[in-house]
């Protein structure tokens, strides 16, 4: 009882004056909480602290559209980086935290020698596009820190937009990880880019001569997939003038989902061995995913490397995927129970705290040929998709979105997303 | 298995095709009690969705393809939804936070790449050593403890290209200077 009351003269008090310190009462008081409700209070905190501050910015701003959409300059073959930061600046409760100011220059201890932090200059950029200024920012103080951190990316040349995702959540986790991690109270990192993205995957490897099956766990912050290339025979796949549409077969996400979680035999040189027999053993593998992360990230390899011809190529196909997606059939219970036929149940607890159940909120697409193409993002914000072009915001349908060459979508929790939309 | 010949079969044969029967009926027993157990349990409750998806995702596919909906603008002179125009590179000016001098928003990464010291051409130009190229086909994935399952980045990477004025990768020294 008198812990709610704690709680809400807290509220109250940074609700009318935000201030750092208040953080540190809101984080006793949320460590005391179960793991469970501490993830939601902290997001709603967050959500609602974030809404206030958006909410007090310039009103000048065309507030017809929704706040946080801006322009990014191209600053020279950097559209690789704009559209990732596109996604992350509207991946819900990601960018309330930065906005919140949790991450600020204030409280940054981890400043390197050289005076750069990623999650500084993400919570600068983070601020410029929600303020309410509609013109098109140029985010070279990122570009140079992050130049810093990857210095084996460092180049103005062309550039992956998933290595460069992947290469910035390791930098925040960096900056972040160190300070967060301090109380280790939690197991697996407290650091907002983990906290967010990260989930579980489980991976089952069985023996073939024996059955014995040995699973192991490990982190992800987001899924590559693999296109399905079963309906292309390998004659197409070689020929680069294939051009394949709606009727010589077709690619879905769940397929590609489908793919990445069926059993696959691993070839005779890769032997595991297997604990029941004593020795190395040719043997299967499962993929399946044991914790659904928040926002959960996928990434379509769409780059086919031909040992043959020693060359690489961008794979054009179109690959359908849902605005609205439930990843059941994917997580472990559903995968393992599936081996069996679907005849053995309550192994383990089915019940999660997360839901299964998610919708898009950001595709970042790629069209143009491997070595010279155009990365562009489109957002969907309280029903509305927005293309993301570099400098260029504009409205188009959902139609276009639909039946564009994606490689990387985001999802986030549908009740996140309803949450994030309510207005 | 038709009864009308099974006189003329012998014992053996008999025997056989009864077995044939009975491991035919097992086989349809387990597939059919495992699809009744899916819809029972409702583990394919999303069927509708997805193929309402799917029809959305045709649907739209054919609308755009029609060239007589040009819903979409392409290039880069367009007007935003604010309302704004803006030039094919971006001429916003700031000062470099290496060097402090005053560069052109959309010359930026180039720029900063000599700047820096960083780049292939940079390095070619320092140390004229074949650590250059190797560095330039070499690009490995960040090392992070976080993605262990993939094989490798690397080989699946995407690059974008150019962006109004070409990579001049393979000329010397022709290059613009901000």
């Amino acid at each position: 009882m008198i812990l709610i009351l704690i709680r809400l003269l807290c509220l109250k008090i940074f609700m009318d004056m935000p201030s750092k310190t208040h953080d540190s009462v809101i984080d006793d008081l949320m460590r005391r909480s179960s793991k469970r409700r501490r993830l939601n209070s902290v997001v709603d905190l967050d959500l609602k602290r974030s809404k206030l501050l958006v909410s007090m910015r310039d009103r000048r701003a065309k507030s017809c559209y929704p706040l946080g959409l801006r322009g990014l300059n191209n600053l020279g073959s950097t559209c690789f980086m704009n559209s990732v930061l596109q996604a992350l600046l509207h991946a819900p409760s990601f960018w309330n935290y930065f906005l919140s100011e949790r991450h600020g220059p204030e409280t940054c201890k981890k400043r390197s020698s050289d005076h750069l932090c990623l999650a500084c200059d993400f919570g600068v950029i983070c601020s410029a596009v929600y303020s309410g200024n509609r013109t098109p920012y140029s985010p070279a103080q990122f570009l140079y820190s992050w130049w810093h951190h990857s210095a084996n990316l460092a180049s103005y040349e062309q550039q992956d937009a998933h290595e460069f995702f992947i290469s910035v959540l390791d930098g925040i986790h960096e900056r972040e990880g160190k300070e967060r991690n301090s109380n280790k109270d939690n197991g697996g990192c407290q650091c907002i880019a983990h906290r967010v993205f990260s989930g579980m995957l489980r991976s089952d490897v069985t023996c073939t001569a024996c059955g014995f099956t040995s699973t192991t766990y490990d982190p992800c912050v987001d899924i590559s997939l693999n296109m399905d290339t079963t309906n292309f025979s390998s004659v197409d796949v070689a020929s680069k003038s294939v051009r394949p549409n709606e009727d010589t077969g077709r690619s879905t996400l769940l397929a590609c989902l489908d793919l990445f979680t069926r059993p696959e035999r691993l070839g005779s040189d890769q032997k595991l061995y297997c604990q029941n027999c004593q020795e190395r053993r040719d043997s299967m593998k499962q993929m399946s995913i044991k914790r659904l992360p928040l926002v959960l990230s996928l990434h379509i390899k769409r780059f086919e490397h031909s040992s043959l011809r020693r060359s690489s190529r961008k794979i054009d196909w179109f690959l359908q995927f849902p605005f609205s997606l439930d990843m059941t059939p994917y997580l472990s219970p559903s995968i393992v129970r599936n081996r069996f036929g679907n005849r053995i149940f309550g192994f383990e607890s089915d019940e999660s705290d997360i839901s299964s159940e998610f919708e898009v909120f950001a595709v970042v697409t790629h069209s143009g040929m491997l070595d010279s193409g155009h990365y562009v993002t489109y957002l969907r914000l309280q029903d509305q998709w927005y293309k993301c072009d570099d400098a260029w915001i504009t409205e188009v349908d959902e139609r276009i979105v639909r039946a564009a060459q994606c490689y990387m979508i985001f999802y986030v929790q549908k009740m996140l997303y309803c949450k994030a939309n309510e207005d | 298995m038709s009864v009308s010949n099974e006189d003329n079969l012998s014992p053996h044969m008999q025997l056989s095709s009864h077995f044939f029967g009975d491991l035919l009926d097992s086989i349809i027993v387990d597939v059919a009690s495992e699809c009744h157990r899916i819809a029972r349990l409702g583990l394919d409750r999303n069927l509708e969705e997805e193929e309402e998806e799917l029809r959305l995702s045709a649907q739209a596919r054919v609308t755009v393809a029609d060239p007589s909906n040009s819903g979409e603008t392409n290039g880069k002179y367009v007007v935003d939804i604010f309302g704004q125009t803006h030039p094919s590179v971006a001429n916003e000016v700031f000062d470099c936070m290496n060097c402090g001098r005053p560069i052109v928003a959309g010359r930026f990464a180039p720029h900063l790449e000599k700047c820096m010291g960083k780049g292939r051409k940079a390095r070619v130009k320092a140390t004229r050593s074949s650590t250059a190229a190797q560095n330039r086909y070499s690009r490995g994935s960040p090392v992070s403890p976080y993605s262990p399952y993939t094989n490798s980045t690397s080989t699946n990477r995407l690059s974008n290209g150019t962006y109004s004025h070409t990579v001049e990768e393979y000329s010397n020294g022709t290059c613009e200077e901000p």
